[in-house]
């Protein structure tokens, strides 16, 4: 039987808001932090993959599969700086639509739209 | 805690229980964040009620509004009678809409060895803060504070030994009502793996005992600096690491702390008598 896997989209946010980290730096980070905690074959497992990313807002949007959301949001909880610069990378908004985060982003990127 | 059984907060809402103020972050540092994080209570160690009034005071102009527990309870206790009542105002208050609202509320650890020394330190710090919390490696001193009433958290560092949290601790902290503190922390700033893996290890195994004694525990971070801060459930998410599935840890976020500190504000109002009894104007 065909079983297929779910993804997951989380759009998150990183804090403090005026800082200015390039996604190089943020991809190598949360995938050496998965790596660290759950090892080659979890990675392998969770299909991470960075789909979008706003640098002037500091806004992003990573996939994975379903079954790896948790240990996706354990290893994002767990990073505390990227490149020497203390951050906090805040999940904002999960889905299983990519058409709806994506939808979600832009209007967090949007300048009009208020966060709050 | 079996008091507060049939009572539940907003799920989304989160507290950071302990915050130590440096010379580099202010008061108002840990606000701003704690407001984008939804982290409505904050407890800062080693401030007092009196020096805690003053710094609030000087908090103006900010999307956001500060307030103290005694504030809170002043605007409630006309309208509320029951302790309940009184805890569900409070969280009201907190996750109304309109205006964004941050508790703070102040607390002191207490790091004694001999129970002649604590009980020294408890007289002195009693009502100068809102929050007590012990924590100590001596097994006996710490089932004597799972007794006392004037304490309210038994703070446990996962780079200590995990012998001193044993079944008879268990037990007599559920009983009591009283709250085991995880501090989260050593995992984040672990040096190496090594070091990681032992924390981890020391976790799952108080983790463990706890979780079999459904005893109540709560996360907390520890921050020393405002981005060292994680919201509820962030911290929920790294207790999974320690073994505490996600929906266990619940209430381990907001809840119990907002309920000590609303038990703990009525206590130190000048109208309370003793418990169960107050004086009432008029």
């Amino acid at each position: 039987m065909v079983t297929i896997e779910r993804d997951r989209y989380v759009v998150f946010k990183i804090l403090p808001d005026d800082t200015k980290t390039e996604i190089v730096d943020l991809k190598r980070n949360i995938w050496s932090m998965y790596q660290r905690l759950y090892g080659l074959e979890g990675t392998t497992d969770a299909g991470l993959f960075f789909e979008d990313y706003n640098d002037e807002k500091s806004i992003g949007l990573v996939r994975c599969s379903s079954k790896s959301l948790s240990y996706l949001m354990i290893s994002i909880a767990m990073i505390t700086e990227v490149d020497g610069t203390e951050i906090l990378i805040l999940p904002l908004f999960v889905t299983g639509l990519i058409n709806k985060a994506k939808k979600y982003a832009s209007a967090l990127v949007s300048p009009n739209h208020n966060v709050d | 805690m079996q008091k507060d059984k049939d009572f539940s907060f907003s799920i989304s809402s989160s507290s950071e229980n302990f915050i130590s103020l440096d010379q580099t972050s202010s008061i108002e540092n840990f606000c701003e964040i704690a407001n984008q994080l939804s982290v409505l209570l904050l407890c800062f160690e080693n401030v007092t009620i009196s020096e805690r009034n003053t710094l609030i005071k000087n908090i103006e102009g900010h999307p956001y509004n500060v307030f103290s527990p005694s504030f809170v309870y002043e605007q409630l206790k006309n309208k509320q009678i029951s302790n309940e009542k009184i805890k569900e105002g409070f969280n009201k208050f907190l996750i109304t809409e309109e205006s964004k609202s941050i508790i703070i509320a102040t607390r002191k650890t207490l790091s004694e060895s001999t129970k002649d020394k604590l009980m020294h330190a408890i007289t002195k710090n009693r009502k100068q803060y809102e929050i007590i919390s012990v924590n100590s490696d001596n097994k006996d001193l710490l089932k004597w504070v799972a007794h006392d009433r004037r304490l309210d958290y038994i703070s446990i560092d996962l780079r200590g030994k995990p012998s001193i949290i044993d079944n008879a601790l268990c037990s007599l902290v559920k009983q009591n009502g009283k709250c085991f503190e995880i501090i989260l922390s050593p995992l984040l700033f672990s040096d190496t793996n090594k070091d990681f893996s032992r924390i981890v290890r020391t976790g799952k195994k108080i983790m463990k005992l706890i979780l079999s004694y459904n005893a109540p525990f709560i996360f907390t971070m520890c921050p020393q600096t405002p981005l060292q801060m994680r919201t509820g459930k962030q911290l929920r998410y790294i207790g999974e690491l320690l073994g505490v599935p996600f929906n266990k840890s619940k209430f381990a976020v907001f809840d119990y702390q907002l309920s000590s500190l609303v038990d703990n504000t009525i206590k130190l109002h000048e109208n309370y008598v003793f418990e169960g009894v107050k004086e009432v104007s008029g």
